[in-house]
């Protein structure tokens, strides 16, 4: 008899639901011939009352489960050969895709490997925050001395790991010819901390950060191995000289690793105990020296908060035990976002206005397809009418329009993601080489990329397929086939959605068109901006005579034989020596100052940035010097020491004075 | 108000066509005509099942193990037909929902008949 179970039944072939329906309809005719009709009639008659077989049979077939998957499959089929047979229109459409699509796709990556994921093969990175110095009255940031950062790291308890990593250029001797190199001074717990292992040879051990010179030790980067050694295995315990100073090479990081500096490839590290060999003073045991650009690995659960207040405690405790050199110092910890030191700082905002202008070229793009679409429905009229007369629902017309769109979108999406991954690199081609580097700006692919690039594709799908899909589905049998009849098609201005796409299309265009040139503009002005001094006709070079193994004494001489040579060169007008160029990447110096007359307040500590300058310097860029007077030779080693100050300085120390005449002071120096 | 003429035609309840199908199946297996034309008959003309619902209906309780549908050659038509019959599950099904919509229609019974001012 029955069944004692429920057990999975197999869905009936599709031959045999149309059987069993097409035997209802016969014996319904049957019933009503022997009720007297004609056998012609009461099989109409039979057929009438039945309705839509089609519809009754995908309906049966439906009753067994879901069918989503059969449909998107039959769908897809269709769309596909409906798309293959008007390549011009798919090639079009597809491409427009890709570039938009492509476009945000690009943005993406850049924004996740710039802004959310900067260090590539660096470990955990949502946990690593920045740590800045931060000066009571002055708006800015600042590195933070070494003796600060250690006690720091030893004062809290909220942290994983502490470590250093201050961007510093290297020239690299030996063989025939110099070459400049970017590297990091690190700590010794550097690899580990970011978790990389070299590839070859060791890390840095403890302690050998910790001794003036005492570790000439050097890992260098994979690049450098190969483009420099040829990847050759021997080259550990081999001898680099950097800016002359010899050191051991210990170690080869992993391909792919490029430091922890964004816009850089770095290709090597030292410890922090050889920052003389790379620097004019060494700065390990001076408290007032800043230049430590230090990370930490939030302890995981521990907020960004309760890091910073922890922080804070220890920061108050070193400015009451070191006045002399902490007064009014406070120190911030940053997520990695934002991240005060690297170049990331400068492509945020540019990255979010490109992906404002990303965002708004696909809309155009989508508005683009959505016309050709509509246009496509146009012309294919007659054939979405026959399959609405054959039984086909309006969702169901609907579903296979959006399907075609589907197909369309996820070609795009594949060669938009394609472009994006091709131009991964390009964003660094566009800034010009810095200190003799190139600049390196990676695009991350992480997954979150891919999955919201998807995501995008699915909504411009929605935009741009949808609305021409309703409205083709929306189509009123009898009134359309009354149109269609004499071969009329139906001419555009009775579209009015057509229209509407129009406009947006070119309200956009327009818009994009006007901000493309606002921000051509802009950087423009930026270029043509009067930065203070006279840059043009001004060329400038730079020589490391530290790294080149003089001595003060003979520095000095081959300066002023410099100065004298270049002034007697023709077309040059005036010449002069500086530490720092403006806008270069090596810093002004930074140091706590005592100004005569001046009552700083108990937590206050008052800083400057300054610069060593030859006379001629102020005349060579062009600055006006507005009271007083220009260094002149006269002012030498032996002679009362001067300074220049700015009006801004002035203006905050003796702002109802004349300076000149005043006297301040470089403390701890 | 005139009530429109519902005496004529009366629309099948959400949700009853199943037990319906059940109930016809009881007497015996048929086939779909035949349960269309059972449901018709006991109820002079007042319900009349459509098509369009019969067959996914009967389909949905094939799949759902409720009935059973085999083609097999029966009485007065001289060829195969696929005609349906209760499964054990079947008929435990329609005992509920027999009892269920007895109550159904006594509950609303009550309703409809309670006295106005009471």
């Amino acid at each position: 008899m029955g069944w004692p179970f429920h057990r999975p039944r197999p869905r009936p072939s599709d031959a045999a639901i149309a059987r069993e329906l097409r035997d209802h309809l016969e014996l319904e005719a049957a019933e009503l011939s022997a009720a007297g009709l004609s056998p012609r009639d009461a099989e109409r008659q039979a057929r009438q009352r039945f309705g839509n077989v089609t519809v009754v049979h995908e309906d049966v077939r439906e009753s067994w489960g879901s069918l989503w998957f059969e449909r998107l499959r039959q769908d897809l089929g269709f769309g596909w050969r409906v798309l293959w047979r008007a390549p011009v229109f798919t090639c079009i459409a597809v491409l427009c895709l890709a570039l938009g699509i492509g476009a945000n796709a690009a943005v993406l990556s850049w924004t996740e490997g710039i802004v959310h994921h900067p260090f590539p093969m660096v470990r955990d990175q949502a946990r690593l925050v920045a740590i800045a110095g931060t000066a009571k009255g002055a708006s800015g940031l600042d590195e933070m001395s070494w003796p600060d950062f250690t006690d720091l790291a030893r004062g809290t308890s909220a942290f994983d790991a502490f470590f250093v990593s201050k961007i510093t250029g290297g020239t690299l001797t030996g063989g025939d010819r110099a070459q400049r190199l970017v590297g990091q001074l690190v700590t010794a717990n550097y690899f580990d901390a970011i978790g990389v292992r070299p590839t070859l040879g060791r890390a840095f051990l403890p302690g050998e950060d910790v001794g003036r010179g005492a570790h000439p030790v050097t890992v260098i980067s994979y690049r450098l191995w190969q483009d420099h050694y040829g990847g050759s295995r021997s080259i550990i315990g081999t001898t680099i000289h950097f800016n002359g100073i010899p050191h051991t090479i210990i170690g080869v990081t992993p391909e792919g690793f490029l430091g922890t500096f964004v816009g850089y490839a770095m290709q090597f590290w030292v410890p922090a105990s050889q920052q003389a060999v790379f620097d004019a003073t060494y700065k390990l045991d001076d408290r007032a020296a800043r230049w430590v650009e230090g990370f930490a690995r939030l302890k995981p659960g521990v907020s960004l908060a309760a890091a910073q207040a922890q922080i804070n405690g220890v920061a108050s405790t070193l400015e009451a035990e070191f006045p002399n050199a902490d007064r009014g110092r406070g120190v911030r910890i940053f997520p990695i976002e934002d991240n005060p030191f690297d170049n990331a700082k400068v492509l945020k905002p540019m990255l979010r206005v490109a992906g404002i202008v990303a965002a708004l070229i696909l809309v155009i793009v989508c508005a683009n397809i959505a016309n050709l679409l509509l246009v496509r429905a146009l012309a294919r009229r007659s054939e979405l009418l026959v399959r609405r007369a054959l039984g086909a629902s309006g969702p169901r017309l609907t579903r296979q329009l959006v399907t075609e769109g589907l197909i369309l979108a996820l070609a795009g999406t594949t060669l938009g993601v394609v472009l994006a991954f091709l131009s991964r690199n390009m964003l660094g081609s566009f800034f010009a080489p810095r200190g003799g580097a190139t600049l390196v700006f990676g695009a991350d692919f992480h997954w979150r990329v891919l999955a919201t690039t998807v995501a995008i594709g699915l909504v411009s799908t929605l935009l741009f397929a949808l609305a021409p899909a309703l409205h083709a589905a929306r189509v009123d049998l009898a009134t359309a086939m009354r149109a269609i009849a004499p071969g009329a098609i139906a001419s555009a201005n009775r579209l009015p959605m057509r229209a509407a796409l129009v406009i947006v299309q070119l309200c956009l265009s327009v818009l994009l068109l006007v901000a493309t040139g606002l921000v051509v503009v802009s950087l423009e002005r930026l270029l043509a901006t009067n930065p203070g001094f006279a840059a043009a006709n001004i060329t400038t070079t730079g020589i490391d005579l530290v790294a080149a193994g003089y001595d003060t004494a003979r520095a000095h001489r081959f300066h002023d034989e410099l100065l004298a040579r270049s002034r007697t060169l023709g077309g040059v007008s005036s010449v002069a020596l500086a530490r720092s160029l403006p806008f270069s990447t090596r810093p002004y110096d930074n140091g706590p100052i005592m100004v005569d007359g001046y009552r700083s307040a108990k937590d206050e500590q008052p800083t400057a940035d300054y610069n060593a300058v030859t006379p001629g310097y102020f005349k060579t860029f062009g600055v006006p010097v507005l009271a007083g007077r220009e260094f002149s030779t006269a002012d030498a080693d032996t002679s009362e020491p001067v300074a220049i100050v700015t009006r801004a300085l002035a203006a905050r120390y003796w702002p109802s004075a004349s300076p000149i005449g005043r006297r301040l002071r470089l403390r701890e120096r | 108000m005139p009530l429109p003429r519902a005496a004529e035609k009366v629309e099948l309840l959400q949700g009853t066509l199943d037990m319906l199908i059940l109930k016809t199946l009881i007497f015996g297996p048929t086939h779909g005509r035949g349960i269309a034309n059972h449901i018709r008959q006991t109820t002079d003309d007042l319900l009349s099942v459509e098509h369009g619902s019969l067959y996914p209906a009967l389909h949905r309780l094939e799949h759902a193990g409720l009935i059973a549908g085999t083609w097999e050659v029966r009485g007065d038509v001289a060829r195969e037909l696929k005609y349906y019959r209760l499964t054990a599950a079947g008929r435990k099904r329609l005992h509920r929902e027999q009892s269920k919509w007895n109550q159904l229609v006594a509950a609303i019974g009550r309703v409809m008949q309670a006295n106005e001012g009471r």
